[in-house]
């Protein structure tokens, strides 16, 4: 669908998964997708087992009801009651582990799949068929387009990259390599931006000058050339990009295609702003981690660093932002927000954006 | 050809060249668990002007544009949604467009039909004087159309293209046990009657759904023979209404006096509503409610319910805060709340 809340000159178009796809994510995409696979590899008899902070298992429990097999989530602690609920409502077991960190649940999972001969990992974001899955939503945007209208940029959030890989393959796939991808992470959750830091590409300067954050390691990948940066805390509200490092192949395939990549990091709080205009603009309620691609169209400064021009040299431009959806938000959420935001526009200054190895201010109102 | 640039094509074939979109037809995995049945949301909202009133308008619309040519100007009396509707068909369309408007519609919805490029009159304090602002213009202008808000066959033909889809969408062989709208003039009604009878499902029961405070419809089916219990002459006529033989139609018309309204919003599907389109989804989140009006699911025939979320422009998350509030009020305050059904009324728990 399209908007023009935002900005008069430009045409942005939501590709918007939010309240249609069964698990109200983007996820049940690539993991569907895995699930039949997983089913016609396996049989009937295959145990889906994943580790997840919520929607990725909300995803795995839908596909298993649909295609009747047994499901189990490997849930860290203080995943919400309603999450837990709706991954129970659709019929699969939730075992939530000691741990508050994903990878600890992860670890659980894994050892659970070890376990069993009929157990298969259903994998978070790291996957080809993942990625396959995820690429219908492209090929669907190019339809739903007219006239062989080609984007200027499409937008997406990035937390290990499951969605950008699926972007990225998508885009290919219909003669897009060349369309610019602009990802989007929060300050507090950019194992993207900081992967790509460590590498020859579009960051600004020198690589062996470039900063490495506190807590951050850096390590080659071996497998597909690239270097990949683990962080040691995710303090982003925005939980559910909550990845501590991205998809190695991802990072790879993000450097390597045409349209580039275009890194972005913002606060949180930019995030909120974004999430509370979304919902009187468009009456849906989204997650953080979706509002952040959001966000930076809301603010028209910002979003001509990003996509200055359109690249037929039309008067107008045409970007998709990616809605990924997500199912961790509430009504009690949005005021939560709605406070934070007016305390840090009333406490004065600017929002910090950061944006290929730069940064800028951007104003908070 | 319209100056769409979005893939609108007509997967039923039906309505070629149209402007809306075939919105998602979605089986709710919160409100079926609740009701051990299949209940499906149908949702409008995600039309262009974020309301299903797109429909008919823009086919209004293009029937315009057909009959009286690109300079047609489109005018409409509304109070928000439909002016709504009309003004992003005429952008499309690249149609001269006028919304009048009585006193009272928020900023955002006017900024909105501005946006789209069209004119905001805001004319009278009731609905009803806009729509004598909006008559007069109409006179007085050669190339001037009236879009009618909801009382008009075209509109009824576009919004029944809801019914087509929902036909195409629902599992194979499923035909719904009830249809679940809003009703405010019926045009919505309107659509899905016919949109029914076109597709084979005349027999369908529909449920229309009104508070209260805006009953126009339920009042109206009161003054007549009718689904309603007990006889005509015995039932009530509340008070400032005013009951009037429509002798075209030969049936009772009733005008309300006041407007005043209650109901929901839709987090579990992380979607906002307006009183009205929530009014539609209410009883679904009531199975107290919902039983009385849908026979019960049993485990070889589950129950198979369609819900029309309408949409609407004219929510904002003051408001929903606002509701809680309100809500949470009347729950602590104990007792039941009034629901009718076909001329009985019945108490049904606050806290469900």
């Amino acid at each position: 669908m399209s908007t023009n809340h935002m900005n008069r000159d430009e045409k942005l178009w939501l590709e918007t998964p939010l309240m249609l796809q069964p698990s109200q994510s983007f996820k049940y995409r690539g993991i569907s997708h895995f699930a039949q696979h997983a089913l016609r590899m396996h049989g009937q008899g295959v145990h889906l087992i994943i580790a997840s902070s919520g929607n990725a298992g909300i995803a795995a429990a839908c596909v298993a009801k649909v295609l009747k097999l047994r499901c189990t989530i490997y849930l860290p602690h203080g995943v919400s009651q309603p999450t837990i609920e709706l991954m129970r409502r659709e019929g699969a077991e939730v075992v939530v582990t000691e741990g508050a960190y994903y990878s600890q649940a992860l670890q659980c999972a894994k050892a659970a799949v070890e376990a069993e001969p009929k157990a298969v990992m259903v994998p978070g974001y790291d996957d080809p068929i993942l990625w396959e899955g995820h690429a219908s939503m492209v090929h669907e945007m190019q339809r739903q387009l007219l006239d062989g209208i080609k984007p200027d940029a499409i937008f997406c959030s990035l937390g290990g990259g499951g969605l950008a890989g699926g972007i990225i393959e998508g885009c290919k796939a219909v003669g897009w390599d060349d369309v610019p991808l602009v990802g989007v992470e929060t300050h507090g959750s950019n194992c993207f931006y900081q992967s790509l830091s460590l590498n020859e590409g579009p960051f600004v300067g020198e690589v062996a000058s470039r900063a490495i954050s506190e807590g951050t390691r850096a390590e080659r990948n071996v497998e597909h050339d690239v270097h990949i940066a683990h962080l040691s805390s995710l303090p982003s509200k925005a939980t559910s990009l909550g990845a501590s490092s991205p998809s190695a192949a991802i990072v790879k395939k993000a450097l390597e295609r045409k349209g580039g990549i275009r890194s972005v990091c913002i606060p949180d709080e930019m995030a909120m702003q974004a999430a509370i205009n979304f919902a009187e603009d468009h009456k849906t309620l989204v997650e953080l981690a979706c509002s952040a691609t959001i966000a930076p169209a809301y603010k028209p400064s910002v979003f001509r660093k990003f996509v200055p021009e359109s690249a037929s040299g039309a008067n107008s431009v045409n970007v998709i932002l990616v809605l990924c959806g997500g199912f961790k938000v509430s009504l009690a959420d949005m005021e939560e927000y709605r406070r934070v935001v007016a305390a840090d526009v009333a406490a004065g200054g600017d929002w910090v954006v950061a944006y290929n190895g730069d940064t800028f201010a951007a104003s908070k109102v | 050809m319209s100056g769409a640039i979005q893939d609108n094509s007509s997967s039923t074939g039906l309505y070629p060249g149209k402007l809306w979109l075939e919105t998602p037809l979605i089986r709710s995995t919160h409100i079926s668990s609740l009701l051990q049945s299949n209940v499906y949301l149908k949702l409008d909202s995600l039309q262009p002007a974020q309301s299903f009133k797109y429909r008919g308008i823009s086919y209004f619309a293009q029937h315009a544009l057909r009959t009286y040519g690109p300079d047609a100007h489109l005018i409409i009396a509304s109070g928000g949604n439909a002016g709504l509707a009309a003004a992003c068909a005429a952008k499309v369309l690249k149609l001269r467009c006028t919304v009048f408007l009585p006193h009272g519609v928020n900023q955002s919805t006017i900024d909105f039909m501005t946006k789209e490029g069209a004119e905001v009159v805001i004319h009278g304090n009731f609905y009803l004087q806009a729509l004598q602002g909006a008559q007069e213009a109409v006179a007085a202008e050669p190339k001037a159309v009236m879009i009618p808000a909801y009382d008009d066959p075209i509109l009824w033909e576009g919004h029944a293209s809801l019914v087509h889809e929902i036909k195409q969408q629902l599992p194979e062989g499923v035909k719904p046990d009830a249809i679940f709208c809003s009703v405010g003039g019926a045009g919505l009604v309107g659509g899905i009657m016919d949109g029914c009878k076109a597709v084979g499902w005349d027999d369908v029961p529909l449920v229309a759904v009104e508070t209260h405070g805006s009953n126009c419809f339920y009042q109206s089916l009161s003054l007549n023979d009718g689904p309603f219990a007990g006889d005509v002459s015995s039932r009530p006529v509340s008070e400032g209404t005013t009951p009037e033989r429509n002798a075209e139609h030969g049936v009772s018309v009733a005008h309300l006096a006041s407007l005043t309204s209650k109901a929901t919003s839709l987090e579990d599907h992380k979607t906002l509503v307006e009183l009205a389109c929530g009014a539609a989804i209410a009883p679904a989140y009531k199975p107290s409610v919902f039983n009385r009006l849908v026979p019960r699911s049993t485990p070889d025939k589950p129950v198979n319910v369609v819900l029309i979320v309408c949409g609407g422009f004219k929510i904002s998350l003051d408001d929903v805060q606002e509701y809680r509030r309100i809500v949470q009020a009347e729950v602590s305050a104990g007792g039941t709340w009034d629901v009718a059904i076909n001329g009985e009324t019945f108490a049904t728990s606050k806290a469900e």
